[in-house]
């Protein structure tokens, strides 16, 4: 348990440093085409978390919710404020929670061997899907929405996410043999 | 280079143990390289576009009777490659046409026969190819 947290910590500075980053770019998007102040209609970030997860899994959960918590003291709007520690919570478990529920059908195997095209976007979805049925649900047991946003905001969340995702993971992988490089010299 | 395997070691292994050894620092490169390269390869098909193995082949011939000076026509490409069928040939110098990789010109004696020649996206296309090449090359194969 205790090198479960030590490796939490050691990795939570660059994931949450590498999330701040790019949650404050796609907010320039966000101010183009807003929906709502937790809401983003291309939510590129999410491909930022699915990376983490699939590399890291559990441990990029401290990580993700310290950078989580940040931006959302940060870019959230007033009516969010009071909810941030739950949504920065929700927003760091849903990637982990969907990359642990493809893996247990559909095994991504050690160093994430057995990992596919399609077993991503299943994991994309998985989490588009997630993320939004927990943010929206907690909003709307706490009645801060009616049951009509709460459907409107969960198809909204569900496609940022998922939009997000798949073109922040399209450029990455355009840009993947400049990635491979890097890697290959840097590491 | 010492200092950044100390850093790394640190973060990798932790403060207070005296494990920052070669074959340690390694082994953790080695897991995370291989995991990122797992990764990129699973997303490779979100970016790369399909290249048909008998196109390459006629553009290679192509190249090759254009760089020696000749001139390409439809039935010479026909004759020459015969690992694939007349049919299958034909297809996909339509599909090359299609899409403004070649272009088809009828010869001013004899109207019946086509020639060759390069189209607007000749060039886009090689260059296509090289990249995907490029790519492969860099993901696909062990480096030495």
């Amino acid at each position: 348990m205790n090198q479960f947290i030590l490796r939490n910590l050691k990795l939570a500075p660059y994931i949450a440093a590498t999330w701040v980053v790019f949650f404050s770019l796609n907010y320039l998007i966000t101010l183009i085409a807003p929906y709502k102040s937790h809401i983003a209609l291309i939510f590129l970030p999410a491909g930022i978390k699915i990376i983490f997860a699939c590399i890291h899994r559990q441990e990029a959960f401290f990580g993700l919710l310290i950078g989580s918590l940040i931006t959302g003291y940060l870019f959230l709007g007033d009516v969010a404020q009071t909810y941030i520690l739950a949504f920065a919570f929700m927003s760091a478990l849903s990637p982990i929670l969907s990359v642990y529920l493809v893996d247990k059908f559909m095994p991504l195997g050690m160093r994430l061997s057995l990992l596919t095209f399609n077993k991503i976007i299943l994991i994309a979805l998985a989490y588009a899907f997630i993320c939004s049925f927990l943010h929206n649900t907690f909003l709307l047991t706490l009645n801060e929405i009616n049951f009509y946003q709460y459907q409107q905001d969960s198809i909204a969340m569900f496609i940022g996410d998922l939009t997000g995702s798949l073109i922040f993971l399209g450029l990455l992988s355009y840009f993947r043999e400049l990635v491979f490089n890097l890697t290959e010299k840097y590491l | 280079m010492s200092i950044l395997k100390a850093i790394i070691s640190f973060w990798s292994i932790g403060p207070n143990t005296n494990l920052f050894t070669d074959d340690i620092f390694t082994c953790t490169l080695i897991v995370v390289k291989k995991t990122i390269q797992n990764f990129l390869n699973a997303i490779a098909p979100l970016s790369s576009k399909k290249k048909d193995l008998g196109e390459m082949l006629v553009i290679s011939y192509l190249e090759s009777q254009w760089s020696n000076g000749q001139t390409a026509q439809v039935n010479d490409v026909l004759n020459n490659i015969k690992s694939i069928s007349s049919a299958s040939i034909n297809r996909k110098l339509k599909n090359l046409k299609k899409n403004h990789v070649l272009s088809f010109n009828a010869d001013i004696n004899d109207e019946r026969i086509k020639i060759i020649s390069k189209g607007k996206n000749f060039n886009t296309y090689i260059k296509d190819l090289e990249k995907c090449l490029a790519d492969n090359e860099s993901i696909y194969l062990k480096k030495p």
